[in-house]
């Protein structure tokens, strides 16, 4: 294959995986928004525009977004500890594995 | 060669002046144009410097205060570091003429250059350099004058929070890395980067049995626990999964030229310092080094991190509404793709990930001054307010849209190309599971782009003064978005390639890296003997 034609495909597929995450997120979805109101207002429903993505998304994906959010992406120091913590040990322990299977020690 | 470790101490020298000038002079336009007449400076020195290595065709030592490597610090400076370097200098002339713009007469503006010149000091400092512990100074000086940045609003809660977030990391980082260079010290002798790369590699030792005379200690042992602690540190400077925090929270809270210098430019500087240890100093892709054996081992963490990082960064940017945040983690989702590039320790792989550094830094540097227009402009940084401000001044929705086009990967812009060479590398490498994750990460991100391209380019007019449209049109904000733009359109192979290759052979094959540490030292032996009369 040559690169022009290689080009060309790695960059229709990488529009066409972006229309494809994009197109049940924009059929499915519908936004209810609720204002803040004192006594009935009526809720509003509305059709995505692609600014509201981040609203679709959420709503779409759920579980993916609360799982990301409560347990990663937390904004808390001891959650981030948690995880980098763990890294630098599995690093340390790998590395030495590494040394000691390759007869390095 | 002694301009190499001139820029630094210049850079320096004028940041710790700027302050004491203002205790006398107090009109702040005065502090704009020293900034820029030394970011010139800066830039013309580096591409002296990278002139002169690209001539002589190999690394230059610069002993500091005449001191031979290993006893005394070294600046060593190949391909790869001089190109990066330039590259940086070049960019934040930039910047600070966007400054100008941003900031105008703001009274914090001689503090703000101190801390921006120390910041391009550090950088610089950490290409230069060929001492593991001049790294770790370089890294200080570097995250000290960061910490400072993104605390320039001191007023804001959420400046002073991500400082202290990024600084609170930071140090822990910085410490381990101090560590790391302890132990280093401890099992080789010397702290100097040539000469640890010779020690690492049999075949040198046999050449040059002298430097046995500085080594000491159980030298195997002791790389998995340095290896270990500095990747911990250079993926937290770099923002990769999982040591990428900081950065969302930092990035935003900071002055938009800031935001640019952090997310463009910054962010590099663990790149490099990953690619520097794992490449030249212990030669883990080196089948002459005696840590090849880590090899895959390494391939297997870098990629796992850098799939990750890009994957997780790129899901993260469609649920974000502030725009300076969706940027921050677009940042992560290529520093973890410029990971995957050199985890395969080929050089298509090392040449991808230095090109994709390249177009990276214009890229982002350009989408953060152009959207930060625009914040400016809608008086707010939520996606969804944001006005239009490409139908008032169109260079800023070009912009926009170039730089995340780019950032995206179409072509015929720098990132598609630099992206491209990603895909070469991991087809040649036959890792069609890289591919995937590129191809999915760009996928997503063209949505995230999208959000803030959509406002910028066909939302509501801004509603302003006279006197505000005005300052949306200055000279200045041309002079600094143009030469960005006209540099992500340019950065193609038939520019970049011969510098690209260059860079990537001298990072594969650290010959000549290590032979002018060495030579170095003979040198400064043979001086001392001729002076001495023999």
């Amino acid at each position: 294959m040559d690169a022009l034609t290689l080009i060309g495909i790695l960059t229709a597929v990488s529009i066409a995986v972006s229309v494809v995450i994009w197109l049940p997120v924009a059929l499915k979805a519908k936004v209810r928004r609720t204002e803040m109101y004192l006594s009935g207002e009526p809720q509003v429903n509305f059709n995505l525009g692609i600014t509201e993505v981040s609203w679709a998304v959420r709503r779409v994906f759920e579980k993916l977004y609360s799982v990301v959010l409560n347990y990663v992406q937390t904004g808390v120091f001891n959650d981030w500890f948690a995880i980098s913590l763990p890294y630098l040990l599995i690093l340390l322990a790998l590395l030495t594995v590494a040394i000691i299977v390759g007869g390095g020690v | 060669m002694h301009t190499a470790g001139v820029i630094p101490a210049f850079l320096v020298a004028i940041a710790f002046s700027l302050p004491l000038v203002y205790i006398k002079v107090k009109n702040v336009r005065v502090f704009h144009g020293v900034a820029i007449a030394a970011a010139i400076s800066a830039f013309t020195l580096s591409l002296y410097v990278q002139h002169y290595i690209l001539s002589q065709g190999a690394p230059i030592v610069y002993r500091m205060g005449g001191w031979p490597p290993p006893l005394g610090i070294v600046y060593e400076v190949d391909a790869l570091s001089a190109l990066l370097a330039t590259y940086t200098a070049f960019t934040i002339v930039f910047i600070v003429a966007y400054s100008y713009w941003y900031l105008g007469d703001d009274p914090g503006v001689p503090y703000y250059y101190s801390l921006l010149l120390g910041v391009e000091a550090g950088l610089l400092g950490i290409y230069y350099t060929g001492d593991i512990f001049n790294l770790f100074v370089m890294l200080e000086v570097l995250s000290i004058t960061c910490y400072g940045l993104v605390a320039y609003y001191r007023n804001s809660r959420e400046a002073v929070e991500a400082s202290f977030k990024y600084a609170f990391f930071g140090t822990i980082a910085g410490l381990l890395y101090f560590i790391a260079a302890v132990i280093t010290y401890s099992s080789f002798g010397n702290l100097t980067m040539g000469f640890v790369a010779a020690y690492s590699r049999p075949l040198f030792r046999y050449f040059y049995q002298f430097i046995d005379l500085f080594t000491w200690g159980n030298i195997t042992g002791a790389v998995a626990a340095v290896a270990a602690l500095s990747l911990w540190t250079f993926t937290f400077k770099a923002g990769v999964f999982p040591n990428h925090f900081w950065l969302p929270d930092a990035h935003p809270a900071a002055p938009t030229p800031i935001s640019a210098v952090l997310s463009g430019l910054v962010v590099n500087a663990g790149a490099y310092a990953s690619i520097r240890f794992l490449y030249t100093i212990f030669g883990v892709y080196d089948p002459l080094s005696i840590f090849y054996q880590l090899s895959q081992y390494f391939s297997i963490v870098l990629s796992v991190i850098g799939a990750i990082s890009a994957v997780f960064a790129s899901i993260m940017m469609l649920i974000q509404r502030d725009a300076k945040r969706l940027i921050a983690y677009s940042t992560i989702m290529h520093l973890g793709l410029i990971f995957t590039g050199f985890s395969l320790g080929t050089l298509t792989g090392v040449k991808a990930s230095v090109y994709h550094i390249l177009t990276h830094a214009a890229g982002k540097a350009l989408l953060f001054m152009s959207t930060g227009v625009a914040i400016e402009a809608s008086r707010t940084r939520s996606i969804a307010d944001l006005k239009a401000i490409g139908r008032l001044n169109p260079l800023v929705g070009v912009s926009v849209a170039i730089s995340c086009f780019s950032l995206v990967g179409l072509p015929p812009l720098g990132g598609f190309f630099s992206k491209f060479t990603l895909y070469q590398a991991f087809i040649e490498a036959g890792r069609f599971d890289l591919v995937a994750i590129l191809l999915f990460s760009s996928g997503i991100a063209l949505l995230g782009y999208f959000k803030i391209i959509q406002p910028v380019l066909f939302g509501f007019p801004p509603s302003l003064n006279t006197s505000d449209i005005g300052r949306f049109r200055r000279t200045s904000l041309w002079a600094s978005l143009l030469p960005l733009l006209i540099v992500l359109v340019a950065l193609n192979p038939l520019v970049v390639e011969a510098l690209l290759r260059e860079a990537a052979e001298s990072t594969l094959l650290a010959d000549k890296y290590i032979s002018q540490a060495v030579k170095s030292f003979i040198d400064y032996v043979r001086e001392v003997q001729l002076s001495s009369g023999g």
